[in-house]
């Protein structure tokens, strides 16, 4: 069921770079104090969605309404409503870090200077470090602390751990799931699925400027622990595997000598025992192990995460 | 804006300095002009006929040689540099180094963005060229350099050379928000005026050439009439025409 008075709601929106569809008509509604992960593959319509709803990017189609304000004719009401980190890395070299928040969260509340300064200590960046000495990960890191800093309802955040070591991107991650308690609607795009698990409750998952899936997170882990994979070989000949589909039912699916299907109870037993007889044996079965970006790989076909 | 103003400040003190110095250089090589003046023409007489009526302006009058050194010279040259250096980097520049999606996802209006931008580069273009024309008499006495020219006379020919350079400054400015790359503008924008100022300095060609509008008899004729509203206008309708087209292209890249 919709949220009744989302922060975030989308109408057909779409958008079209001449030929390509960079983004398929889409609805979506964010509710108040939700963390919302957009997960997909390179390409996907991810970023293309972020631009679209702070107006960096004019849609073909559809509308966007940003706490309860629209876009078209508001945008200035709806970037005082929303903060935003870009996916690209983006820093004004020639600026300290300090330099950098003042001029990015001009506009903002008060404390918002402040916020960004201690997000950035507890990251470890040097506020009066230029940013011309910064890494591509510290560079990051200093948009994520100014995308954070302002007390503003929404916060867009395009890929925030990318490129980051693995101890910053667990700071990141914890410090998201500090800003989910604290009741904020947050829209975080990512390639990994894990994060995406670890500090959301619904993930929304994107494929060629489409959403193929659009999930609580803990539904989700469920449907991947009951995932069960048949391995067959690449040289398992396609008409052998026919019968094996059939007998598991609807929603299986076979690739590249593999039979995946997504089984409605925590028993694989039952469902082996429908397979037939004269079905090729498998060469490894594998049930309640699967990751996230597994079950997508498996039931959707998506490569890239 | 801190960070606006502080660049525009530097840029304005940087051209301050050159106009500033420039305009030393040539009240102090006056005396020496007045000396010269008759090889200096006939020297002109040699290269071009336009040359030649610029140079006989020059030396016409104290006010003729003002026009011919401060404003046709150096001002049309260094202030159209100045003007294209100062409005390329606008919005090219954040386009350039990605920082573009940044400054536009503030909550900054649109227009705000647009105009504060256009007048921080315009008044570092416009103030160092009325402070230096103000400052003309106060240097001639410390160089004791007699020079009859009214500052007020001084100060309409900055009027008019800032309206003049405008064109060229709402020109790079517009093109800053098209094109991803400064240097294209630079270099564009330069070898193109660079060609208009040549331009000028060749016979029955000069009439195609924008500099004809801020020439030296341009100038010298504001000392016994004041310039007509057509003049005036011609230079500002341009520039504000170009700025627009630069605004709507803005909008068309930020639309909300």
């Amino acid at each position: 069921m919709p949220p009744v008075d989302p922060a975030i709601r989308v109408a057909g929106l779409s958008r079209r770079f001449g030929r390509t569809l960079a983004l398929a008509p889409l609805d979506l509604e964010v509710e108040r104090g939700a963390v919302c992960g957009l997960v997909g593959p390179n390409g996907s319509g991810k970023s293309t969605l972020m631009r679209l709803l702070i107006g960096l990017v004019t849609p073909t189609t559809g509308t966007v309404e940003v706490d309860g304000v629209r876009l078209a004719g508001e945008g200035r009401a709806v970037r005082e409503r929303t903060s935003y980190a870009p996916g690209e890395i983006a820093a004004f070299g020639e600026l300290t870090l300090e330099q950098q928040f003042r001029f990015l969260l001009r506009g903002r509340d008060r404390g918002a200077r402040e916020r960004a300064h201690a997000l950035a200590e507890r990251l470890g960046l040097p506020l009066r470090g230029r940013l011309r000495t910064f890494s591509h990960g510290m560079k990051r890191q200093a948009l994520f602390c100014a995308a954070l800093a302002p007390d503003v309802p929404v916060l867009l955040l395009d890929e925030p751990t990318a490129g980051l070591d693995p101890s910053k991107r667990g700071e990141v991650v914890a410090i998201l799931r500090e800003v989910a308690r604290a009741g904020r609607c947050v829209l975080l795009s990512s390639h990994h699925f894990g994060e995406v698990a670890k500090c959301c409750e619904r993930v929304v998952f994107m494929a060629k400027g489409r959403v193929v899936a659009d999930e609580v997170t803990e539904a989700l882990e469920r449907r991947a622990r009951r995932l069960l994979t048949l391995e067959f070989g690449d040289d398992a000949p396609a008409a052998a595997l026919g019968p094996v589909v059939a007998a598991l039912g609807v929603g299986a699916r076979t690739s590249a000598g593999r039979v995946t299907c997504e089984l409605a109870d925590d028993d694989p037993i039952s469902a082996l025992r429908r397979l037939p007889h004269d079905a090729p044996p498998p060469r490894t079965i594998t049930f309640g192990t699967h990751s996230l970006e597994e079950l997508y790989r498996d039931l959707y076909g998506v490569e890239g995460l | 804006m801190p960070q606006l103003l502080r660049t525009s400040v530097l840029r304005s003190i940087g051209l301050f300095v050159l106009l500033f110095g420039h305009l030393a250089i040539a009240i102090a090589f006056y005396p020496t002009f007045l000396e010269q003046k008759g090889a200096l023409l006939a020297m002109a007489e040699g290269v071009s006929k336009i040359l030649a009526r610029d140079a006989a302006l020059a030396a016409k009058s104290d006010w003729g040689y003002v026009c011919g050194q401060q404003f046709f010279k150096f001002s049309n040259t260094l202030g159209t540099g100045a003007a294209v250096m100062f409005a390329a980097g606008a919005v090219a520049s954040d386009t350039q180094r990605g920082t573009l999606e940044l400054v536009l996802s503030r909550p900054v209006s649109r227009t705000r963005l647009y105009l504060e931008r256009w007048i921080a580069g315009a008044l570092a273009l416009a103030v160092p060229m009325f402070l230096v024309s103000a400052l003309f008499r106060p240097l001639c006495d410390v160089l004791g350099v007699t020079i009859s020219v009214p500052t007020s006379l001084m100060l309409e020919a900055a009027a008019y050379e800032t309206a003049f350079l405008s064109i060229f400054y709402s020109v790079a400015f517009t093109w800053s928000v098209f094109a991803p790359r400064v240097l294209t503008i630079v270099l564009g924008l330069i070898f193109g005026t660079i060609g208009m100022y040549a331009l000028y300095l060749i016979p029955d060609a000069n009439a195609w050439s924008i500099y004809q509008w801020a020439d030296v008899r341009t100038f010298f004729d504001m000392q016994s009439r004041p310039l007509s509203a057509t003049q005036w206008l011609r230079p500002l309708a341009i520039s504000a025409a170009v700025a627009l087209v630069g605004w709507y292209g803005f909008r068309r890249r930020a639309p909300y």
